[in-house]
């Protein structure tokens, strides 16, 4: 375990006298390394002073193993369903072109559905294979100096054709100081595709996405706000859960996988950073993430993120 | 894209046909081989082949990296021959590898559009 860890611990059931959980590796007697679900509570005298501490541990390793069981077998049954996606996807594409001959308005307007359709499970598939990589651990993390600013604005400018259609105005407002940062670029494109995109999603015609990057001592802070549907009040605690949607985007909106704000979750926590919301129904939401400006170490793992929409 | 020869190699029969019909609405002739060893074959009796549209798995032991390997090797004929690959198994460590290697450029399959992929090639065979 890492020093961190030991650091919070101690902080926790020494200074602020709490109950402290978490997951603890540790040996066996027999020198077997196993993995436990461990709850330390301090017991104070009647002058509130700590006198002992009671510990209870449990043996997860089993759950850990069935836990790891399960993201391999989603990221190969993910990788295994790509093909067969591929072909439709592509057959799709050639019978849209008229490379089989002409088709008529039906036959077109039904094959186009095919192919949305087929769009959106490729979409999830990938989402699955992200949400796989970040539980097992096998996220490669690939620092270099990002601007956060041109990342906005490139993702941003991805989805210009959709803001129009929806006649939505974006506000920006960019601190100018904001230097670049070690971060994985792509990891990080992946968190602003995911933030936008569920502004532009849903938000109604006429509304407003806002962007807003600033920066104090130690992060910089992003801001990504819309004028859009918000989240009901009773299913705020369960918004970053993964496979999560709240009940009034399922009512409008069918398309969404449940999976981009867990990933956010992940990436920006991989990142040292933290992320929260505020939200009213029918009002609209604002989603916070800090960044530290000391950026990130690279880590080994043989896997990127996939492209999502 | 007419008049060239392309060497396509991918196991899976369905996409292969798709990127061989394709490719030749665009005027291209296709070689397809579905494992490393036709491929070398190929290479070694064919006179023209103007680019390879490479997958990562394919028939056989050796994928995609080993047949990427034989070819950009100091001594090979066919080393300035441009390479695609387009494979769904898109891990950051294979991409590392073929660039490292020289290909000219990775795709995956389920993330782009067919013609997209081709005028791609064909914008670097101009």
């Amino acid at each position: 375990m890492d020093k961190e860890f030991y650091r919070k611990l101690w902080h926790t059931i020494l200074e602020k006298k709490d109950n402290f959980s978490g997951d603890v590796k540790n040996k066996r007697k027999d020198g077997e390394i196993y993995e436990s679900a461990a709850s330390i509570s301090p017991i104070l005298d009647e002058h509130g002073h700590v006198k002992f501490f009671v510990g209870i541990e449990r043996d997860i390793t089993k759950e850990k193993q069935i836990d790891r069981a399960k993201s391999e077998f989603v990221s190969l049954a993910s990788h295994q369903l790509r093909t067969p996606l591929s072909t439709i996807n592509w057959y799709a594409e050639m019978l849209l072109a008229g490379d089989a001959g002409k088709l008529n308005k039906e036959q077109r307007d039904y094959l186009e559905e095919v192919y949305k359709g087929n769009q959106r499970m490729v979409d999830l598939v990938n989402a699955l294979l992200n949400v796989s990589r970040i539980e097992l651990g096998t996220l490669a993390v690939d620092p270099k100096p990002t601007n956060l600013i041109d990342q906005a604005e490139s993702v941003l400018n991805e989805i210009k054709p959709l803001i129009a259609k929806k006649k939505l105005r974006v506000i920006k407002k960019f601190a100018k100081n904001i230097p670049e940062i070690n971060l994985d670029d792509k990891l990080m494109r992946i968190v602003w595709q995911n933030l936008l995109s569920n502004s532009l999603k849903y938000t109604p015609e006429k509304g407003k996405i806002g962007v807003v990057i600033s920066k104090d001592k130690t992060n910089v802070k992003i801001e990504v706000s819309d004028t859009g549907m918000g989240i009901p009040k009773y299913q705020q605690k369960n918004i970053f859960t993964k496979l999560f949607r709240a009940d009034n985007v399922r009512e409008h909106e069918t398309d969404g996988t449940g999976l981009g704000l867990y990933i956010v979750k992940s990436v920006i926590e991989q990142f040292g950073g933290k992320v929260w919301f505020k939200s009213v129904e029918n009002k609209g939401t604002t989603f916070y993430a800090t960044i530290p400006l000391k950026g990130i170490k690279a880590k080994q793992g043989t896997k990127g993120l996939e492209y999502t929409k | 894209m007419e008049n060239k020869v392309i060497l396509v190699l991918e196991d899976e029969a369905p996409l292969l046909n798709a990127i061989k019909k394709k490719l030749e609405i665009y005027g291209s002739t296709v070689v397809g081989a579905r494992s490393v060893q036709q491929g070398l074959d190929y290479l070694e009796n064919l006179d023209q082949i103007d680019a390879i549209w490479l997958d990562h798995y394919l028939l056989g032991k050796e994928n995609g990296l080993d047949f990427v390997t034989h070819l950009k090797t100091k001594e090979s004929k066919w080393k300035d021959i441009p390479i695609f690959v387009v494979s769904n198994t898109a891990t950051t460590d294979k991409v590392q590898s073929y660039i490292k290697l020289g290909v000219n450029k990775y795709y995956t399959k389920a993330d782009n559009r067919l013609e997209d992929i081709i005028e791609e090639v064909r914008d670097t065979l101009k």
